[in-house]
């Protein structure tokens, strides 16, 4: 049975007061909000309960909703032990050696750390890789796409109304609306998955109606994954480490130590909330089983069509606005962060240094409608986002990371060229290394990606486009020590920049 | 009812219970930030 047969008008005027109240936010934020600095971080106040609820409700879009419970779905609990765990340590690293660094020198953007240590050439780069990252391309084909599967509109359509409302509210309050409306929406995933997934259990028959149809390994903590593609996903996870989104957060903290906290705090909510996730897959297995859904099920939907067949009406709207509210929180952060990019990493250092504070407001604003325009026009014209979305983060990783490690942590020498070298050596060694795979390599349709195959010495390898990482950061470090080596002047990593 | 359901009732209770907390807390300071950003633009 579709999901969108079980929707009544009680929840489609659910949904319609969620889209409303979002703007009503933007509004009354746009009221208050007096400066660029309150545009883009916040005044630097935000206290733990509002950076946890921004973090907890940004970092988690529909690819985690829909992509965890897909895993789950088709392969068991690894989904939890096998993933989720892993990418849970990333953070935990996170918060004990990045908020304090990040926090405490006043930084604007990302691309601004790689501006005040290496200079202007290494801020346009990395300000370049973030913008590309940074384009809401997925979470609005996810819009479009949640709208077609439930309410039975065009994808497109419901991506530009959707996107339009996420659009307007973070235009009008920055980071302030975008926060606000993070932690409606917090509080609606939340809520509604943990009330939907506990009815799932009750309706399946629990856990023991899942073993009873459960394959071999489906409850084995690991699943049999290869340790080689846990080596990939932790490599994937890197991008973590340089996520504009997150480091915008830790700038707009009140102390390093709320920032810390905050980073906690949503890790404990990650767990709980993933092991929902990861049992609403596989609940909706026993339910495919049972005949509640249809054997057909595409295990995409698993979750959304399990939760729905299990709430009563008026909080099926509840989740909707829930499931909606995921995509929006994701994009209007990075709608943010890309407007930012443009106005204050590229415009700025280029064409006007003694930008006011007015002007880099309406020159944000501008740069966050021109990620939207490109993010809309991505979605829907291009077919393999989730294989662009990967270039992109390894694009930002392989330029971002070593320059942005050793202006963080590395007390020796940094000269301008070397900051410069690793941008433009780790950028430059991506597009490289994808185009040589794409080439060299054939299509793999099952898993959406190029793959090399070759012989050497008798033995035979594969090399995926995904490995990019152990071939791209390699080369970022050693632009790093050759523009060491022969770069002249350093730079102190003071604030010599007006803002 | 087996150690995966207990599990999972101890992850939802966990949840929302967390949730309503922090968005308390979230009301606590959100609505003190506002009263100050409100003076500064007077």
């Amino acid at each position: 049975m579709p999901p969108n047969t079980l929707i009544s008008s009680l929840d489609i005027a659910v949904v319609v007061g969620y889209l409303a109240l979002m703007i009503g936010i933007g509004i009354f934020v746009y009221r208050k909000a007096p400066s660029f600095e309150e545009f883009v971080v916040a005044g630097r106040s935000m206290t733990t309960p509002i950076l946890v609820c921004t973090l907890a409700s940004t970092y988690y879009g529909l690819e985690d909703l829909f992509g965890t419970s897909e895993f789950a779905y088709n392969d068991g609990i690894v989904a939890y032990f096998g993933y989720t765990l892993l990418s849970l340590g990333i953070y935990v690293f996170a918060a004990f050696a990045l908020a304090k660094r990040l926090r405490n020198e006043k930084f604007i953007s990302l691309p601004e750390i790689l501006e005040r240590y290496y200079g202007r050439d290494a801020g346009i780069l990395g300000a370049v890789a973030s913008f590309a990252y940074s384009i809401p391309a997925l979470s609005l084909f996810a819009l479009g796409r949640i709208c077609e599967v439930t309410l039975g509109v065009d994808a497109w359509k419901g991506a530009l109304v959707l996107g339009l409302v996420a659009l307007a509210y973070t235009l009008l309050g920055g980071l302030w609306a975008v926060a606000i409306t993070d932690t409606i929406q917090f509080v609606l995933m939340m809520v509604t998955v943990a009330i939907g997934i506990v009815l799932l259990m009750g309706d399946v028959g629990g856990f023991a109606a899942v073993q009873d149809v459960a394959a071999e390994g489906y409850f084995a903590p690991l699943g049999g994954m290869p340790i080689f593609l846990l080596l990939a996903y932790v490599a994937s996870l890197i991008s973590v480490l340089v996520d504009p989104g997150f480091y915008q957060r830790i700038f707009a903290a009140r102390s390093a130590r709320q920032a810390r906290n905050a980073i906690f705090i949503a890790i404990g909510i990650w767990l709980a909330y993933d092991w929902l996730v990861t049992a609403g897959g596989m609940l909706a297995k026993a339910a495919v089983h049972q005949g509640m859904l249809p054997a057909g099920l595409h295990s995409n939907d698993a979750l959304l069509s399990g939760v729905i067949i299990a709430l009563p009406t008026g909080l099926v709207g509840v989740f909707l606005a829930g499931v909606l509210a995921t995509a929006m929180s994701t994009m209007d952060s990075y709608c943010l962060v890309a407007g930012t990019n443009l106005a204050y990493d590229v415009h700025r250092p280029l064409w006007k240094p003694d930008a006011t504070d007015d002007e880099l407001m309406r020159n944000t604003k501008v740069g966050v409608v021109i990620s939207w325009i490109a993010g809309f026009a991505l979605a829907f014209v291009f077919d393999r986002l989730m294989a662009l979305w990967v270039f992109m983060a390894t694009g930002l990783t392989s330029t971002v990371l070593v320059p942005i490690m050793a202006a963080l942590f590395w007390k020796g020498r940094r000269t301008r060229l070397a900051g410069t070298l690793s941008s433009l050596v780790g950028l430059v060694a991506t597009i490289g290394f994808y185009l040589a795979i794409a080439g060299l390599g054939v299509e793999n349709e099952t898993y959406g990606t190029y793959i090399w195959s070759f012989s050497l010495g008798g033995a035979r390898f594969e090399i995926w486009q995904e490995y990019a990482l152990y071939f791209t950061l390699p080369m970022s470090l050693l632009g790093f020590l050759v523009g060491n080596t022969f770069g002249g002047d350093s730079l102190s990593g003071e604030k010599e920049i007006s803002t | 009812m087996n150690g995966w359901d207990l599990f999972t009732w101890f992850n939802a209770v966990v949840l929302v219970g967390a949730t309503s907390l922090i968005f308390l807390f979230f009301l606590r300071d959100a609505i003190g930030i506002f009263k100050q950003l409100g003076r500064e633009k007077e």
